[in-house]
Formats: C-alpha cells, sequence, structure tokens
C-alpha cells in the first residue's frame, strides 16, 4: 500500500465506511487515511443514512450485514434522499454471499468487494471511482462558472437592449408620412432607423448601417441616434448633421468601423425632398405614375471616413412637383442570398414596387423578401424605410392651445452683424428662443418657420443678393446653395435685426415678428400672394408660406423690412 | 479561405478567394502586416478576381490595410473584382481611398 497524502487538495475525498465490526472499521480507516482522503465512520446502516445526510460523502464503502439496517436497505434509502452528485456505493460481502450481491446492486449498489477485504483490489476501486468523482467535480465547476458567465452576459444584454431601445424606438418614428421595417441578424441590430421632425416640421429620416453586426455594430451606431435626434430638435440643416455624426464616428471609433447611411428630409410647405447617401444601395423613387428609379446619384464615402470639408456633406435637393415615394433600404436587404445563391438585388426591389399601388408597396417589398429568403435565416441586419412625398399641406398634430394670457407682454430684438451672420447657425438660435416662448407646440412650429423663413429672405436675398429663379431645377438649386455659400463667406458689411413682440390684435394674443436687414430690398409688390402656397414656381415659397401661417404679413418701405402677426389663439 | 501571397519584385500580391468576411480577419491582416514589413516591397496589391462576396467587415479589413501602407509610405490597389465586388466598392466610394484596377 503506497503512502497517502501525494493527492492534491481538490482530489481528495471524503468516504463514508461502514461496517459493525471495530476491526473492520479501523483498517479501513487507515487505509482511506494512507491514499490521504478523510474517513467518515459508521457502525450500522442507520448511522450510515444520518451520516450520509450530515457529512455528504463521496464515496460509501457498506458492509451488508449489519443489525438495526442492513447494507441493502440503508443503500435504498440513501439512494432516496436523492444528492445532486453521483455518489458510488460499495458493497462489502462475505464470499457465501454473492448471489445476494445482484440484490444489492438492484438496490442502488454501484461495486461490491468480496470479505475479507483485499486491501489493494480496494485501493484500485477507490482510485478508479475518484478519477469519476474529480471530473465531475471539476464538469460542476465548470458549469457555475458558466451559468454565472451566462447570467451576467445576459444581465448586460438585457441592459444594452433596455438603452438601445431607448434610443432607437423614438416617438419621431411613428410619423404618419414613414414606413419602416428593421430586422437584426442577432439580439442586437447594427442597423439603425430614426425619424424626427424639426421644429419647422421638416421631416428627418436616417437609415444607418454599422460594419458588423450584433452588439459592437449596435454600439458603432448609437453616437448617431443621439446626434441625429438632438441636431434635428435643435432645427440644424441635414447638412449640418451629417457633418457632426461624420466627426463624431471619426472621433470615437476605429477607422475600419465606419457606418453607411442614407439621410433624406422632406419639407412639407416648400416640398423639398433632399438626399444623401453615404455607402448604403442607391435610394429609389416611385413617381405618381409608378415609374421606379434611383434617386441621389451622388454617392458619399460612408460616414466616418469623409473629410472635414462640407462639400461632401451637402444632400442633393429636388422640388417635388408630384406626389411620390422615397425607398430607402441597407445591404442585408438587397445583398441577401436565395435558395438558389442568387442575390434579391436592387433590381429584386424596382421589380416589387413598379408592380405594386401606391398603398401596397412597402407590404410587396416585405413579402417580396420573404419570398426570396425562402425561409432561410436572414444573412445580415436589413431594413426598409419608405417615405411618402406628398403634396398636401400638412395636418399638423398639436397639443390643444391654452387660452394664452392677453395681459402678458415682452420685446426682444437681436441684431446680427456680418461677422455673426458668418460663423453663427442663426436658424437654431432662433429655435432656442421659439423654444422658449409659451406658446404650444404648434405654435412653436408655426412662429419657427415664420421667423425662419422671413431671416433666410432677408439673408440671402437681402444681404446676399442671391436671385431665387437660380434655383429652378436640381443643378441650378446646387448652384445656389454653392454661391450662396461663397457671399455668405465673404461677407464684411450689412446686418440683420430680428424683433420678437408679445402683444395682443384685436383683444386676441398675439406674436408680432419683425426682420429688418441693410440691403436694397426689393419690388415685394410682384409677389402674387393670392396665388398661395401652392404655386410651384422654386422660388419665393418661403414668403408664401410665412404669409399663410401669419394673420397677417406686411412688407414695409423699400421691401427691406417685413412684420408678420402671429395669433395666439386656437390652432386652425 | 485559402490567400496566397506572392512577391514579384516590388510587388507583393495577396490573392483571396471565395467569401472575403470577418472570418478571414486574423489570416488577412498577418498577410498584409507580413508583406508590408517586407522591406523590398514598396506596393501591395489585393487580388480579388476570385472573391464573390465581401462584406462591410472586409471593407473595413481594407481600410486598416491601406491605412498602415500609408504609414509605411507604400502603396495599395486593388485588382480585378468581379461586378458584384465592384458594386460593392463603387458604393462606399472605395475608389476615393484605393486604386481599383
Amino acid at each position: 500500500v503506497k503512502g497517502g497524502g501525494s493527492e492534491a487538495m481538490n482530489d481528495r475525498l471524503k468516504i463514508l465506511a461502514v461496517d459493525d465490526e471495530e476491526n473492520a472499521r479501523v483498517m479501513l480507516k487507515q487505509l482511506i487515511g494512507m491514499m490521504g482522503h478523510e474517513a467518515v465512520l459508521a457502525r450500522n446502516g442507520l448511522e450510515a443514512v444520518a451520516l450520509f445526510e450530515s457529512e455528504a460523502p463521496d464515496i460509501v464503502l457498506m458492509d451488508v450485514m449489519m443489525p438495526e439496517l442492513d447494507g441493502f436497505k440503508a443503500t435504498a434509502r440513501i439512494r432516496q434522499l436523492d444528492p445532486e452528485k453521483w455518489v458510488p456505493v460499495v458493497f462489502l460481502s462475505a464470499l457465501h454471499q454473492t448471489g445476494s450481491v445482484m440484490k444489492g446492486l438492484d438496490a442502488g449498489g454501484d461495486d461490491y468487494i468480496v470479505k475479507p477485504v483485499n486491501l489493494s483490489e480496494l485501493q484500485a476501486k477507490i482510485r478508479a471511482m475518484q478519477r469519476v468523482i474529480v471530473l465531475q467535480r471539476r464538469l460542476a465547476e465548470e458549469r457555475k462558472r458558466l451559468e454565472a458567465h451566462l447570467y451576467r452576459a445576459e444581465e448586460d444584454a438585457r441592459l444594452g437592449s433596455h438603452i438601445m431601445d431607448r434610443l432607437t424606438s423614438k416617438a419621431g418614428l411613428r410619423d404618419p408620412a414613414l414606413q419602416y421595417w428593421s430586422r437584426p441578424l442577432q439580439r442586437f441590430n447594427g442597423d439603425l432607423v430614426a425619424a424626427a421632425r424639426t421644429p419647422g416640421n421638416v421631416l428627418h429620416v436616417m437609415l444607418a448601417d454599422a460594419v458588423g453586426h450584433g452588439l459592437p455594430a449596435a454600439l458603432n451606431a448609437l453616437p448617431l441616434a443621439d446626434t441625429f435626434y438632438g441636431m434635428t430638435a435643435g432645427g440644424f440643416p441635414l447638412k449640418r448633421i451629417i457633418g457632426e455624426m461624420n466627426r463624431k464616428i471619426r472621433e470615437l471609433l476605429p477607422r475600419d468601423r465606419f457606418v453607411t447611411a442614407t439621410l433624406a428630409s422632406f419639407d412639407p410647405y416648400k416640398r423639398e425632398l433632399q438626399i444623401w447617401n453615404g455607402g448604403n444601395p442607391a435610394p429609389l423613387f416611385v413617381d405618381a405614375g409608378g415609374r421606379v428609379g434611383e434617386i441621389g446619384s451622388a454617392n458619399q464615402l460612408p460616414l466616418g471616413l469623409l473629410g472635414e470639408g462640407g462639400a461632401e456633406f451637402q444632400p442633393e435637393t429636388i422640388v417635388c412637383r408630384e406626389p411620390g415615394q422615397l425607398v430607402m433600404f441597407t445591404d442585408g436587404m438587397c445583398e441577401a442570398r436565395g435558395i438558389d445563391g442568387s442575390y434579391w438585388g436592387s433590381a429584386g426591389i424596382r421589380q416589387v414596387l413598379s408592380g405594386a399601388s401606391h398603398a401596397e408597396r412597402f407590404d410587396r417589398v416585405l413579402a417580396g423578401f420573404e419570398s426570396h429568403l425562402g425561409g432561410q435565416a436572414l444573412q445580415d441586419d436589413a431594413s426598409l424605410m419608405v417615405l411618402d412625398v406628398s403634396l398636401q399641406a400638412p395636418k399638423q398634430v398639436y397639443d390643444p392651445a391654452p387660452a394664452a394670457d392677453a395681459d402678458a407682454g415682452w420685446k426682444l430684438q437681436l441684431e446680427f452683424g456680418a461677422q455673426e451672420l458668418r460663423k453663427l447657425d442663426v436658424v437654431p438660435i432662433l429655435t432656442m428662443i421659439v423654444e422658449k416662448l409659451e406658446a404650444s407646440d404648434g405654435h412653436r412650429r408655426q412662429l419657427f418657420t415664420i421667423l425662419s423663413e422671413l431671416f433666410s429672405n432677408a439673408l440671402e436675398h437681402g444681404l446676399l443678393q442671391l436671385d431665387s429663379r437660380m434655383k429652378s431645377g436640381c443643378e441650378g438649386f446646387e448652384a445656389y446653395m454653392r454661391e450662396r455659400a461663397v457671399r455668405l463667406g465673404a461677407l464684411r458689411h450689412g446686418w440683420i435685426e430680428v424683433r420678437l413682440e408679445r402683444s395682443s390684435v384685436e383683444g386676441k394674443p398675439a406674436i408680432l415678428i419683425g426682420v429688418k436687414d441693410s440691403g436694397p430690398g426689393f419690388d415685394y409688390r410682384a409677389i402674387d400672394f393670392e396665388q398661395g402656397a401652392n404655386h410651384t414656381v422654386p422660388y419665393g415659397r418661403g414668403i408664401l408660406v410665412a404669409k399663410t401661417l401669419s394673420h397677417e404679413l406686411r412688407y414695409h418701405g423699400a421691401g427691406n423690412a417685413v412684420t408678420s402677426c402671429y395669433l395666439l389663439g386656437e390652432v386652425s | 479561405m485559402q490567400i496566397n501571397v506572392n512577391l514579384q519584385g516590388g510587388k507583393a500580391v495577396i490573392v483571396l478567394n471565395g467569401r472575403f468576411d470577418f472570418s478571414t480577419h486574423s489570416e488577412f491582416s498577418s498577410c498584409y502586416s507580413a508583406a508590408i514589413a517586407t522591406g523590398s516591397v514598396n506596393e501591395v496589391h489585393v487580388d480579388l478576381g476570385k472573391v464573390d462576396y465581401l462584406d462591410s467587415s472586409a471593407l473595413g479589413m481594407l481600410l486598416l490595410l491601406s491605412e498602415r501602407a500609408k504609414i509605411a509610405n507604400k502603396s495599395v490597389a486593388l485588382l480585378n473584382p468581379n461586378e458584384m465586388v465592384a458594386q460593392v466598392l463603387a458604393r462606399v466610394r472605395f475608389d476615393r481611398i484605393f486604386s481599383i484596377r
């Protein structure tokens, strides 16, 4: 018999030895101790059951013939205790009892040794069982570690989902002009859909696709959500939002983690559709006649790869003369492989679009996608967005306007010099001011629209002397915007004054807006106010929109000063 | 995916085939790192002729390659993309970052 103590602590077993003969117990205890294990001794079956419960041994050596409770019955009771681990029971029985050994194995024993016990044999059996027990212990530890790990991962994922949901399921996505669908490959979506309206009621939408999928991709898309919603609420134009998102991704993410994105905006008053695409499949436009074509031809590098310059951030502007649908999607959709291994492609989507009616198009594209996949799993995050371009004047959703206090009164006057006009984005500043007014949401939007239209007119025509007629046609618009940037950069003289006054008109609460510029003015009598905002020439619309929203709008003097009177009553 | 690197004078040609995606990451990066680290190499070419699909992670890997090459003052070109691959490269305007032949 080899000396013990060589077993690692982890491999040390607790062995319950049960025998009614003292000599046998002493011998077993010695053997167990020599093997480096711990012995627990019982004199009969009853003691064995009690010690099994209190000591939780790893192996039981069980004599068969004992007073009180014999080895078989004790084993049967032990088996009923049903511990979580496997505990082998070895019977020690005299040779003449071998017939009943079978009965013992039936009672739940695992092995037997014929008495008188051969020490080498017992030692060998204990070693064999020890190997199994040690393996079992390691597995149990592994399982515990895995369970803890899984639990932590679940908790992390739950937190991630919560944040992601908060950032992505914004109310803006429930816009009546919008339908969208997005499905992640894994739990987290690397595609991000976002939509919100500016204070001036311009709808901004974004469809972004971060490199890869799962949590890392979703993390990459996160900084975009905040920027998009924050800047849209601040009334910033798409160009500035795109520039800021590009900056953020460059700053936060490693170089190989860029984000492809399509951004679009629709101004329901001016009927201007703006589109910018950085690395997503080209968006499609379905016109009133059901014809489908690509739109926004000037594709750009994805967000995070663009330079610091501004030209790449400039979206293309299209003045819509008829209603239609803008269809945007990520590559997960057009690059999905079908059962036959073919890609669906933009062509597949175009085919479905052209065969469907206006109302059905969104659903038909989804159905077409499903049938292309033919029951196969997704291969990438996939998203679809359809923006309705309607020429109907929008019905705004207002909070019920609380009756404004007719006695309230204040006056605010701001003057912007050439330097401020060059450097500041004045419109968001005006937004902030309008935000602070006590008016309801609906009023704020309309006030914002009036203010920003009148301000843009003063700047672009009064100071920069740009001619609106340049804007006709796509290229015209771009040329106009370029020229605007050049002239603004060179502006050294001039000013614009903005005046806001809380007042009352005909006994009703009102806000008076005055905008005056240092320019030479213009022939305001030539504008056909009667035609309303429904005329389709691409210029002069701003003033008409402001006029429609005002109780009264009047130009003064040479045409370099304008006042609008806006009533704070119920919004009609 | 099997990646081969052929050295032809001052050129290292990395030849890829099949699906170029994230599973290729470690092999691809060790290939281009070795190519860039080789003193005699001043041009790294990535032969995409036998690549039938590349995903956004592959685009990311190409960007990392271009960045490393730039630091080492070496040029990078993408060769022989098939129609599908060329479409993806055009969509993300990689023609502005790489020479594509």
